[in-house]
């Protein structure tokens, strides 16, 4: 399995420093902000992107959001997810809410985060943010804000690290992709 | 994405605790812990067995469990059906296979059955492809319960291996007990039952359980008191001399619970009948975790029907890389 490495430690951080700036020059100042992140690496970019508005924000509202009991291939997958917890600050009605994830492919994802979302209330604005988006869409979903935009092939996988579970920041590319990479899938 | 591990698939059907490892039962419990969050949420319903039809199947009368499944299913998008034995084509005589068999006909995934014989969930579960959960069969088991219990005593403690849990009551005629005794033992847990020696089974010593024959040695040994109804339903007579004199000298009461450690707890599965086996200022009071039973009790079976409903281990191979 061949595995390179797209941004490194420092490189990974200063991509979350360039997406906070985006989202502060885009989000209205006085806007109520909630960051949610997709449990579990869009949970720990998020926190960093919440530390990094500090100063311009303040402590801003955060969540997270496990997909699980969302997703629209229950019973096709073979073995279960586990399914993790979820946690949404409790009035998202009429915030400005920006969905943070790591990688962004399929957009099935942020299909069922929406729909999950949903039943939280009526949010005045849903926007997406995301560390890496590879391409490979499968439905029309794409992001407001992403850190590093590439098209990726069908059988690589964008691997991404976070320092609270992974021990460093960090963005891996494994697999060559073409038929040896899906056999290697 | 973490996929479960081999470990907790738990097959066709959840018949009783005997069935299942240590480590599945703990995997039930984990799965459990998401699941308690839904039922605070404002809409208290996710879409993940949309589509699944589960029939209800009471052949015994059920307001706890028949409720607690039918919240676990719906908040689930499962669409439910319910039939008790009244009102249904077995008055008629209609045997239990013929009417899970009827059932089949109509495309159903799940049942839930309920019934008076023990054996009588796995005897369902043999004959027809469905997923079959034991909602409680005779004498037999009744695995939610237990896996709520354990739930629940895992959420006051941290952990229920090495603690220390008496049952305490009418242990002969209970699949509570019968359910709970191999949980318990399976999670690790010291166990001791206590009550008449008419209503102790013979021979529960051999599976690793003590007996206490006064229910104030018991409140002093144990960190968890699970207090059991007299099934008088299902007693022939003769086994207590009568309610009042079981209540004078097992019935749980505040005042003997002084004696008990300062963190110890109160479970009883219900229905109580208070002033019997318990009083109501034990069932009301700090002691008691009655209420949060009943609160696991949909958050458990939860983790259940989705457990039963998803695993598919014959796909797995074949959708690898499928993931979104």
């Amino acid at each position: 399995m061949q595995i390179q490495t797209l941004f490194d430690s420092a490189a990974t951080q200063q991509l979350i420093v360039e997406l906070s700036e985006q989202i502060d020059r885009a989000v209205e100042p006085g806007a109520h902000l909630v960051l949610i992140g997709i449990h579990r690496r869009g949970d720990s970019i998020a926190a960093a992107i919440a530390a990094a508005l500090e100063p311009t924000r303040g402590t801003l509202a955060s969540g997270s959001l496990d997909i699980s009991l969302y997703r629209d291939d229950f019973g096709q997958i073979g073995s279960l997810p586990q399914v993790g917890s979820t946690t949404i600050p409790e009035a998202i009605d009429d915030a400005h809410v920006v969905i943070i994830d790591d990688v962004l492919f399929t957009g099935r994802t942020i299909r069922a985060a929406l729909n999950e979302l949903a039943d939280f209330g009526r949010a005045g604005k849903i926007e997406l943010c995301v560390l890496v988006d590879r391409g490979g869409r499968q439905l029309p979903i794409q992001p407001d804000y992403a850190g590093h935009r590439f098209q990726a092939q069908p059988g690589q996988e964008v691997s991404v690290r976070v320092e609270d579970l992974d021990g460093a920041w960090g963005v891996d590319l494994v697999g060559t992709g073409g038929a040896a990479g899906a056999e290697a899938e | 994405m973490t996929a479960m591990g081999k470990d907790l698939e738990l097959g066709k059907d959840l018949i009783g605790l005997e069935d299942l490892s240590r480590e599945q039962i703990l995997g039930i419990l984990d799965t459990a812990e998401p699941f308690k969050e839904i039922s605070e949420r404002k809409i208290k319903k996710v879409p993940v067995l949309r589509g699944q039809t589960i029939v209800n199947l009471f052949f015994e009368p059920s307001t706890r469990t028949r409720i607690s499944f039918e919240f676990a299913e719906k908040r689930l998008s499962a669409d439910t059906v319910n039939i008790s034995s009244s009102g249904s084509s077995v008055q008629k005589g209609e045997t239990l296979v013929d009417t899970a068999r009827n059932l089949e006909a109509m495309r159903i995934h799940m049942v839930v059955v309920r019934h008076g014989s023990s054996g009588a969930a796995r005897f369902l579960a043999d004959r027809i492809p469905s997923n079959v959960i034991n909602a409680g069969d005779g004498q037999h088991a009744h695995p939610t319960q237990a896996l709520l219990d354990l739930l629940t005593i895992r959420d006051r403690f941290g952990a229920i291996e090495g603690r220390r849990v008496c049952i305490v009551g009418d242990i002969k005629h209970s699949r509570v007990a019968r359910s709970n005794v191999t949980g318990f033992l399976k999670c690790g847990a010291e166990v001791a039952v206590c009550g008449p020696r008419t209503l102790i089974p013979a021979g529960i010593e051999d599976l690793g359980v003590q007996v206490f024959g006064r229910v104030e040695e018991a409140i002093e040994w144990c960190d968890v008191l699970y207090v059991l109804r007299l099934q008088l339903e299902r007693m022939q007579g003769g086994y207590v001399p009568s309610l009042r004199e079981y209540n004078r000298v097992f019935g749980v009461t505040s005042r003997r619970l002084e004696s008990a450690a300062d963190d110890m707890i109160v479970l009883h599965p219900g229905p109580m009948n208070r002033g019997v086996e318990i009083d109501s200022d034990v069932a009301d009071g700090p002691r008691s975790v009655i209420l949060p039973q009943v609160t696991n009790g949909v958050a458990v079976r939860m983790a259940v029907l989705y457990l039963l409903a998803g695993g598919r281990p014959e796909l797995a191979e074949s959708a690898k890389g499928r993931m979104p």
